[in-house]
């Protein structure tokens, strides 16, 4: 009977600071993980400015993974030894892998705390990055677009009007042409042409997604698709498009002699710096087709994600992204890495202020996310497959090898055969 | 008692060499029997269907041709350069220190800065290997991108790279032969530097040689870094070799079964390799 009084005298006496407080109030380490390096000094600083707010958490990084598919392989690897970290940020179009094996806390009734979302600046095309089926499973922090940038030098001598760039692509490759019969050094254009994302922005500006809503017809399999194809074909027989490596045609549109790039929007800050008084640049919205309504730029980047199954740090860890995804954390990202802001209580006086008035080149990406469609990623376990099956048959055309037709035909051929 | 401490002194090493390779080595053999797929608790014992899948897998082949086609370029070329440089720099008195310290520097280097040091150098219109290339009246050469130079391209890097890590281990076995055969020869009759090599210098050279051509096939055959930092296996899978696709398998289609396939399959030829070193090596040695 004492022992018994002893043991219940002991159990209150542990569980009396539970009660008189609330469980927030435990000190509480998260353990975030990251899966690419250009965004680890931004969420220092995030982390900083939330701990300030928040002393009854310390946010703890986890060693960042250098790329995308490194960040997915990494925590399929620590959640199947139970040594997942509290928060994951995951590539938007790798985090069907990680919804797939149920590892993912579905966010859903965490987001229903928020009684007005439109009013928390959060709105429907930045949520359904991180929606799956209807349910929230992640939340967008860092999402950027690919733009084109524009050597204007260039465009002037071969010219073009600096002050009405063209905004289709049929307007765009005569142009691309005029650049590149400039000189043996210049090249008209290069877009980015390895992997799939160039390839769905031109699919998606043809007014087509991939697959149907529910993931399981094609439907860029039809005129869109082929229309894409063909215009890579075009930037290669008009626009002297070489086969070569992004950082290749990077470094090439830096040197002055590359007309037309295609490709991510996270350069404008690397370009700033660099290209301040030697050319006239500048980066655009990508072009759309001629008499085409578009569905949009297909965006992409990273989004955070729960993965720990105890209630009191998921509690913590959603504190946590409200603050990386809301407007000070997205003001924060905007300042430090160049992406436009998700939230949209970040264009605010406040915040932001005058931020793309000063910066025009990173407006490109602002218009473009704001109205963007997800990357998609497609369903089944050989998505990977099919991203590089799209940037192969890309890769033939651009090597001379095939016709855009027929590596369009060979393209639909191979991912209907990987698809389940 | 020194019979007893003798296992006890070993235990330390043999444990360390059972969990750091042994025991990888037989997990890897044990889940290339398995449909392994990363984080998905459903594993299945195959048998022998990922080896049945890589013999029909020609992305497998083509990694295979691709690394020995490397192997066949770099081989050659660095252990030759490597000799050719320690001839060339063992008898000097001045500048021999200078020149082995630059030789040895692409050893010291990052490949990863150096990687992007050769991607402007061989840029296909800013690089200046092609600015010299119109300069003397060629057609430039887009080394990279066009899957026909870009393996040849990256062995012409790989030789870069390893020539002086080679010719290091040819100066030490240089250093290693005794003046006085050299003098004994020439009182024979020896006297042109040609004959002076192919009797003396090249038959007692004869174990560094061995050791350093084996060295060189598995640094060759373990090409990865160039591959990763300036192609990405491209264009049209032209680099693409055996490590390089493992590490796609793995970790980009996530197929940890089939890529332990390939892995176990590339520890073989290792092995391989290994054991035919300690066999020839009895054969080489000078008593």
């Amino acid at each position: 009977m004492r022992r018994f009084l002893l043991a219940t005298l002991a159990g209150l006496a542990l569980a009396l600071p539970a009660l008189t407080r609330p469980a927030l109030a435990d000190p509480i380490e998260l353990q975030v993980h990251l899966s690419w390096g250009r965004q680890a000094n931004t969420q220092k600083v995030v982390a900083e400015a939330f701990m300030k707010l928040h002393p009854d958490i310390t946010v703890k990084f986890r060693p960042v993974t250098p790329d995308y598919t490194t960040g997915l392989e990494t925590i399929l690897r620590q959640s199947a030894v139970g040594q997942a970290p509290d928060i994951t940020y995951q590539a938007t179009n790798l985090m069907a892998q990680i919804v797939d094996r149920g590892l993912a806390v579905d966010l859903t009734p965490m987001l229903a705390t928020i009684p007005d979302l439109g009013a928390a600046g959060y709105t429907d095309a930045i949520l359904d990055l991180g929606r799956f089926d209807g349910r929230q499973y992640a939340m967008a922090f860092l999402i950027g677009s690919p733009v084109l940038y524009f050597n204007l030098d260039l465009v002037k001598r071969a010219g073009g009007d600096p002050a009405h760039l063209p905004t289709t692509w049929e307007e765009l490759v005569p142009l691309a042409s005029r650049i590149r019969a400039l000189g043996p050094e210049v090249t008209g254009i290069y877009y980015s042409y390895l992997g799939d994302w160039q390839f769905q922005n031109l699919v998606s500006l043809m007014g087509s997604p991939m697959m149907d809503a529910a993931r399981k017809q094609l439907v860029f399999d039809g005129p869109a698709g082929l229309a894409a194809m063909r215009t890579i074909g075009r930037f290669v027989t008009e626009g002297g498009m070489r086969p070569m490596a992004r950082t290749a045609a990077q470094e090439q549109f830096a040197s002055g002699t590359l007309g037309i790039l295609g490709d991510v929007g996270s350069l404008v800050g690397t370009y700033e710096k660099r290209l301040a008084g030697r050319f006239a640049w500048v980066a655009v919205p990508l072009p759309g087709y001629a008499g085409i309504p578009s569905r949009g730029a297909v965006v992409g980047g990273n989004a955070a994600m729960i993965l720990t199954r105890d209630p009191a740090r998921q509690r913590a860890a959603w504190e946590y992204i409200r603050f990386a995804t809301g407007p000070d954390g997205q003001t924060i990202l905007t300042r430090e890495n160049g992406e436009p802001p998700l939230n949209t209580l970040a264009l605010d006086a406040a915040h932001l202020g005058h931020f793309y008035d000063e910066n025009p080149n990173y407006r490109a990406q602002l218009v473009q996310v704001q109205a963007g469609k997800p990357w998609f990623g497609f369903p089944g376990p050989n998505s990977a497959q099919i991203t590089e099956a799209i940037g192969s048959a890309q890769e033939s055309v651009v090597l001379g090898r095939a016709s855009p037709d027929a590596a369009f035909a060979e393209m639909v051929r191979k991912v209907r055969a990987l698809l389940p | 008692m020194r019979s007893r401490a003798a296992p006890l002194l070993a235990t330390p090493a043999a444990l360390l060499l059972l969990a750091f390779n042994l025991a990888p080595a037989l997990v890897a053999l044990g889940l290339s029997l398995t449909d392994h797929r990363l984080a998905v608790p459903a594993i299945r014992f195959i048998g022998l269907a990922n080896y049945a899948e890589m013999a029909s897998d020609p992305r497998f082949w083509n990694a295979l041709a691709n690394t020995a086609l490397y192997a066949a370029i770099v081989v050659p070329g660095s252990v030759g350069l490597g000799l050719v440089l320690a001839l060339l720099i063992a008898p000097r008195r001045i500048f021999g220190g200078f020149y082995r310290a630059a030789f040895f520097l692409p050893v010291a280097s990052t490949m990863v800065a150096m990687a992007t040091v050769w991607e402007y150098l061989l840029h296909p219109s800013v690089g200046p290997v092609n600015q010299v290339l119109v300069l003397l009246g060629f057609t430039p050469i887009n080394f990279l991108g066009n899957p026909a130079t870009a393996l040849p391209t990256l062995a012409g890097i790989g030789i870069w790279e390893i020539s002086g890590f080679n010719m290091i281990l040819f100066l030490a076995g240089l250093g290693a032969i005794p003046r006085d055969v050299y003098d004994a020869a020439a009182v024979d009759g020896a006297a042109s530097a040609w004959a002076r090599f192919r009797y003396i210098t090249w038959p007692l050279l004869g174990p560094t040689t061995l050791f350093v051509l084996i060295v060189t096939v598995i640094r060759a055959l373990r090409l990865f870094d160039t591959v990763a930092l300036l192609t990405q296996g491209g264009p049209a899978y032209a680099t693409d070799v055996i490590l390089f696709r493992i590490t796609t398998v793995a970790f980009g289609y996530l197929r940890i079964g089939y890529a332990s396939a390939l892995t176990v399959t590339f520890l073989v030829v290792i092995v391989l390799l290994a054991f035919a070193q300690a066999r020839l090596s009895r054969r080489v040695h000078y008593a």
